[in-house]
């Protein structure tokens, strides 16, 4: 080999170990966790313990740490904060103040529960990658890559830590998050909407606004009484069948079903020109308006009450078949989560709500103007499309691949 | 020339669409209303032929049907209506 080719060789090896040296640390070498901390803050004591603990049952960890209160370890601190504050690529959620910790492209403030996981996680997956250690390159003042930052997926138990609530689990939120999406998609569904908007045009018309909250507000609590009642019920049913393959398959079928039904629905609604309200079935509107009507005229106003739970049940009942599809699925796919019975109450409940949440609305404005507000029935036809687009891809999931019903994601 | 218009108290469409022809007749004060209530009134429901669509507005001079105007306008849509009517 001439000398030329050995320098070629050599500097092409060179070139390709680049990224090998000074910040990018191998597997199996340590593990560096830069601690900030103030010696004044309770939580950074309760991290330092667990730290401390960690450091001694794993000996490819070392634990840097920084009192901030030093100016200097302050000026990092604020290089180190703001460089992942700025990080465009990942949202670290970051809050100013102590504890603040950095693993190697990954940074949290605070501690609980779910930073021990994230540390035992990123400390595993060091262990068997490459990674780049962001305070050293902040040290030694090298540029920061995009590429260069770490974010961890949230998996099944993971906990995550949300304002108000507090610690939470990630199963909890994603059907949290099932339940209001579902239920408000579910609220724009038409069928009952109509009684609600009748009963409270002839309350408003009667002015008397006492007698207009007891009424319209005893209608629309039955309703969600019922809604939730039902929902309850079809829950416990399906907990019982949820491990029975074929009962699986078929609701998944029921659902693609009423989920072609609503698309065809609204391909029927894009296909008629004007936006208005559809007048369908006039015998059983004519016998329900009827009903309001001898109850709103009902002197007493315990037997006016009587009527309106009454009217708010058997409407309710029936109209549930309207929108069986919905509030029924997501009935199934709380049963196939096996969550605790307190936990599948308040996801129903928070299902209900949103589910009655434009109701409460159009009735809340009615109450103070006296006057009933339209919604544009415009949204109408997209409840049809969005509710038929969710029952579809629910029912394919519940047929072939059920484990994703799991929101293990 | 009058506007016959067809609601229902159930429909929210109507109740949206009322507040907006409130605005119209402001500025077409010689325009003549006559309201009919879809559940109460079937027989003026079946000699205009008003379909399963509601609100329902029909223009009429001379006994003659001009325009309808069926279900949701927007106000700048009821005005354009009105000035291609000459109104």
């Amino acid at each position: 080999m001439s000398m030329a080719k050995k320098i070629y060789v050599v500097l092409v090896l060179l070139f390709f170990s680049l990224p090998l040296l000074v910040f990018d640390v191998h597997a199996n070498t340590p593990i560096v966790i830069h601690f900030f901390y103030l010696e004044s803050c309770p939580n950074c004591h309760i991290e330092e313990l667990y730290l401390t603990e960690l450091q001694s049952q794993n000996n490819n960890v070392t634990i840097v740490r920084y009192e901030v209160s030093d100016p200097q370890n302050q000026i990092l601190y604020d290089q180190v904060y703001t460089c992942f504050n700025d990080a465009e690529t990942i949202d670290y959620n970051l809050r100013y103040g102590t504890p603040f910790t950095v693993i190697g492209g990954y940074a949290f403030s605070g501690f609980n529960d779910q930073s021990k996981n994230n540390i035992e996680k990123m400390i595993s997956h060091y262990t068997t990658q490459q990674y780049v250690d962001i305070v050293s390159k902040i040290i030694n003042e090298e540029t920061i890559e995009d590429s260069d930052f770490d974010s961890i997926e949230l998996q099944t138990g993971d906990i995550v830590t949300l304002p108000i609530i507090g610690d939470i689990s990630i199963e909890s939120v994603s059907l949290g998050l099932a339940a209001i999406l579902l239920g408000f998609v579910d609220g724009f569904n038409p069928c009952a909407m109509w009684i609600l908007v009748f009963l409270i045009t002839m309350l408003a018309n009667q002015r008397d606004r006492k007698r207009m909250w007891i009424l319209g507000s005893t209608f629309l609590f039955t309703s969600a009484l019922v809604y939730f009642l039902a929902m309850t019920v079809w829950m416990q049913v399906a907990i019982t069948f949820t491990e029975i393959v074929w009962i699986r398959i078929a609701i998944g079928v029921v659902a693609f079903i009423f989920g072609v039904y609503n698309l065809s629905k609204f391909v029927k609604t894009v296909k008629t020109p004007e936006i208005g309200c559809e007048v369908v079935d006039e015998n059983k509107r004519r016998k329900i308006i009827d009903k309001i009507k001898i109850i709103i005229s009902e002197k007493h106003l315990v037997s006016a009450l009587i009527g309106i739970i009454l009217l708010a049940i058997s409407v309710n009942l029936i109209e549930l078949a309207c929108s069986a599809g919905l509030p029924l699925l997501f009935s199934q796919i709380v049963a196939f989560n096996h969550v605790a019975p307190t936990t599948s109450i308040m996801l129903t409940l928070l299902y209900v709500f949103f589910f009655i949440i434009d109701d409460l609305v159009i009735f809340s404005i009615a109450m103070i103007t006296l006057k009933v507000t339209g919604i544009t029935n415009k949204y109408t036809r997209f409840s049809h499309l969005v509710g038929g687009l969710i029952m579809i891809i629910i029912g394919f999931l519940l047929i072939f691949f059920p484990s994703i019903i799991m929101l293990n994601f | 020339m009058k506007i016959i218009r067809f609601s229902a108290l159930w429909c929210m469409s109507c109740i949206l669409m009322k507040s907006r022809w409130l605005q119209v007749l402001k500025t077409h004060p010689n325009l003549e209303v006559i309201d009919y209530d879809f559940d109460e009134h079937s027989k003026e429901v079946i000699k205009y032929q008003v379909g399963n669509i509601l609100p329902v507005v029909i223009f009429v001079q001379n006994d003659i049907e001009v325009t309808r105007i069926i279900g949701e306008k927007s106000l700048k849509e009821l005005n354009k209506i009105l000035e291609t009517m000459g109104l």
